[in-house]
C-alpha cells in the first residue's frame, strides 16, 4: 500500500469517526413534530333548529348560551414550545425553538456543522 | 502527538442547546491522536496513577474554537482517553442567536391563536351554560299577563298605516275592549224597535274589523310607544278602552337587548387560548323561536360577552334577531358586525271570532297558476315546442 493510500485510510476514518460521533449527538435528539391546525379549519357555524313562529311556549323558555369543552392531556412547552409561526432573530427567543428549513451559514463552521446545526433547529433546540 | 491545552467540566447540559458552562472549568493538557477531525477527536490526558474514572464530560479546545461533549473515556496504558464529539449549538451559539428564522415552535413566544394539536384529548367533557330567563330578555312574563297585545283594526282613525290601525293594549284593557264590544249591542245605536236587539247581535259581528291581532313579550306597563288614547274605533263604532295607537312604523318598532359572559374553556389558562376555538369548544344558542345554533368558536374567539338584539316590528310581529361580541374593554357592540342574523315571528297570533284570509295572497297565487297553465296549454299546442330544458331560461 502507498504511503498517500495509507495516510488517505487513516484520514477518511478519523472524518468518519468524527461524523459518526456527531450524528450519534443530533440522532439522540428526538423529533418534535410541528404539530399546528390553522383555525380556518375550526367548524364553522350551523343552524340546527329553525323556529316557526311565535308561540307562548318560546316566549317562556329561557335563552341559554351553553359551551361543551374538551379536555386535552397535560402540556409540555418546557420541552415541545408551543406553535409561534413568526420570522425572528434566535436570540429574541429562549427555551425551546424549532424552526422551519433553518438556513445556518457560518464563516466558522465547517458545512458538515452548517448541516447540524440545521438539523437541530430543524428538531428542537434550547437557545438558552 | 501534538500537545493541546483542553479546559475540562462537570456539565449537566441537554444535547440540543446553546448552553455554555457558567463556571471556569479545570484546564489541562492533552495530546492529540495523530489524525482527527473538528467533528470528533480524541484526546489523551495524564490523570495519575489511579484507575479512578474520570467525572468530565464536557471540554472547551481554545484553539480548536469549539465545545465537546466527551461521549466517552476509555484506558490506556496508564492514560485516560477522551472521546469527544463537537457540540454545534455550543460552538456557534452567537452567530445561531444572530440568525434570522421562521420559527415554528418556541417555549417563549407562541401565537395563543393557533391550535396546538400535540396534546390529545383525554375523553374528559365540561358543560357550562349560562342563561338568561325569558322575561328578563323580553321584560313581559307570560304566566302573569303583563305581556302587550297589538291588535290592527279597520275603522275611522286619522292614525292608521294604510287602511289599519295599530293599537297596543295591556291584556286588561284588551278584556275591557272585549266586554265594551260584546257585553251589548247598544253601541251600534239602532232602535231595537227598527232591529231587535237579537237580530242585530246576529246581523253586526264587530269582529270582522280586527284583521290582526298578536301578543308579545314586551311589558306592557313600560310600552310607551305611540300617543295614548282612550277608545278603539272599529268599524263604524267606537269602545272605550285605554290603548296607544302605533300610527308609524318607527312608533311599533322595539329593540331589547342583552348580554352572555361567553363560557370559557377551564383549561384555557395559560397557552391554552386556542381551547376555545372547535374542536375543543363548541357552543349553542338556543334561543327559541329563532332556533338553536352551534355557533361557530371563532366568532366567540376575541370576544368577553355574546350580545343579543332582538329587533322586533309590532304590527308585523316580524323580528330579527343579530349576535355579536365585544370584549370588557369596548363600550358598546357593533351590531353591523353582527356574525349572525336570523328572521322570524316573536308575536303569537291571538284568535279573533272572524275567520280571516289573506285575499290578495289567494288571488295572486291563483292568477299566477293560471297564467301558468295557460302557458303550458299554450305550449302543448304548439308546433314548435322549444327543448325542455329552455323553459326555465328567462330572468328571474
Amino acid at each position: 500500500m502507498a504511503l498517500g493510500d495509507f495516510l488517505d485510510d487513516i484520514g477518511s476514518a478519523a472524518v468518519d469517526f468524527g461524523r459518526n460521533l456527531l450524528g450519534g449527538i443530533i440522532d439522540g435528539i428526538s423529533d418534535v413534530a410541528p404539530s399546528a391546525l390553522p383555525t380556518a379549519t375550526a367548524a364553522l357555524a350551523q343552524l340546527s333548529y329553525r323556529g316557526t313562529t311565535g308561540n307562548f311556549q318560546s316566549a317562556m323558555e329561557p335563552i341559554i348560551l351553553s359551551g361543551k369543552f374538551q379536555h386535552i392531556s397535560d402540556m409540555n412547552p418546557e420541552t415541545q414550545g408551543s406553535p409561534c409561526y413568526m420570522r425572528d432573530y434566535i436570540h429574541t427567543f429562549s427555551g425551546f425553538v424549532m424552526c422551519d428549513n433553518p438556513i445556518f451559514q457560518s464563516s466558522i463552521a465547517t458545512s458538515v456543522e452548517e448541516g447540524a446545526v440545521e438539523a437541530m433547529m430543524a428538531k428542537g433546540f434550547f437557545y438558552e | 502527538m501534538p500537545s493541546i491545552s483542553v479546559t475540562l467540566w462537570s456539565f449537566d447540559k441537554k444535547k440540543n442547546s446553546t448552553k455554555l458552562p457558567a463556571s471556569a472549568g479545570t484546564e489541562f493538557t492533552g495530546e492529540m491522536k495523530q489524525s482527527f477531525t473538528l467533528t470528533g477527536l480524541e484526546i489523551r490526558f495524564n490523570l495519575g496513577s489511579q484507575l479512578v474514572a474520570p467525572t468530565y464530560n464536557y471540554a472547551q479546545i481554545p484553539s480548536l474554537r469549539r465545545y465537546y461533549f466527551i461521549t466517552d473515556w476509555y484506558y490506556d496504558r496508564g492514560f485516560w482517553i477522551a472521546v469527544m464529539a463537537v457540540d454545534v449549538l455550543a460552538s456557534f451559539k452567537l452567530e445561531i442567536g444572530n440568525s434570522s428564522q421562521y420559527v415554528l415552535r418556541s417555549y417563549s413566544r407562541y401565537t395563543p391563536g393557533i391550535i396546538d394539536t400535540s396534546y390529545p384529548t383525554t375523553g374528559e367533557v365540561t358543560r357550562t351554560s349560562s342563561q338568561i330567563a325569558a322575561g328578563t330578555f323580553w321584560g313581559a312574563d307570560v304566566t302573569q299577563d303583563t305581556g302587550l297585545i297589538v291588535m290592527g283594526v279597520i275603522g275611522n282613525s286619522s292614525s292608521s298605516v294604510g287602511a289599519v290601525t295599530y293599537y297596543a293594549l295591556t291584556m286588561p284593557a284588551f278584556r275591557t275592549f272585549l266586554n265594551a264590544m260584546l257585553s251589548s249591542i247598544s253601541w251600534a245605536n239602532i232602535s231595537i224597535t227598527e232591529i231587535s236587539a237579537e237580530l242585530q247581535k246576529a246581523l253586526i259581528n264587530p269582529t270582522q274589523y280586527i284583521v290582526s291581532c298578536r301578543w308579545f313579550p314586551i311589558l306592557a306597563s313600560a310600552f310607551n310607544q305611540g300617543a295614548a288614547v282612550s277608545a278603539i274605533n272599529l268599524g263604524w263604532w267606537s269602545f272605550t278602552a285605554p290603548a296607544r295607537v302605533l300610527n308609524t312604523v318607527g312608533s311599533a318598532w322595539v329593540s331589547r337587548q342583552n348580554e352572555f359572559s361567553i363560557p370559557v374553556h377551564p383549561q384555557r389558562v395559560g397557552r391554552g387560548d386556542y381551547l376555545r376555538l372547535s374542536p375543543y369548544s363548541s357552543y349553542m344558542l338556543k334561543f327559541l323561536p329563532f332556533g338553536v345554533f352551534e355557533i361557530d368558536s371563532t366568532e366567540l374567539f376575541e370576544g368577553d360577552t355574546l350580545g343579543i338584539l332582538v329587533d322586533t316590528n309590532l304590527m308585523t310581529g316580524d323580528s330579527v334577531l343579530h349576535l355579536a361580541t365585544k370584549k370588557f374593554t369596548d363600550v358598546q357592540y357593533n351590531w353591523d358586525n353582527s356574525f349572525l342574523v336570523v328572521e322570524s315571528q316573536i308575536g303569537v297570533p291571538l284568535p279573533v271570532g272572524q275567520v280571516s284570509a289573506d285575499v290578495a295572497n289567494y288571488q295572486n297565487a291563483l292568477a299566477a297558476g293560471v297564467v301558468a297553465g295557460a302557458g303550458d296549454i299554450a305550449r302543448s299546442f304548439s308546433k314548435e315546442k322549444e327543448p325542455a330544458t329552455k323553459h326555465h331560461s328567462g330572468k328571474f
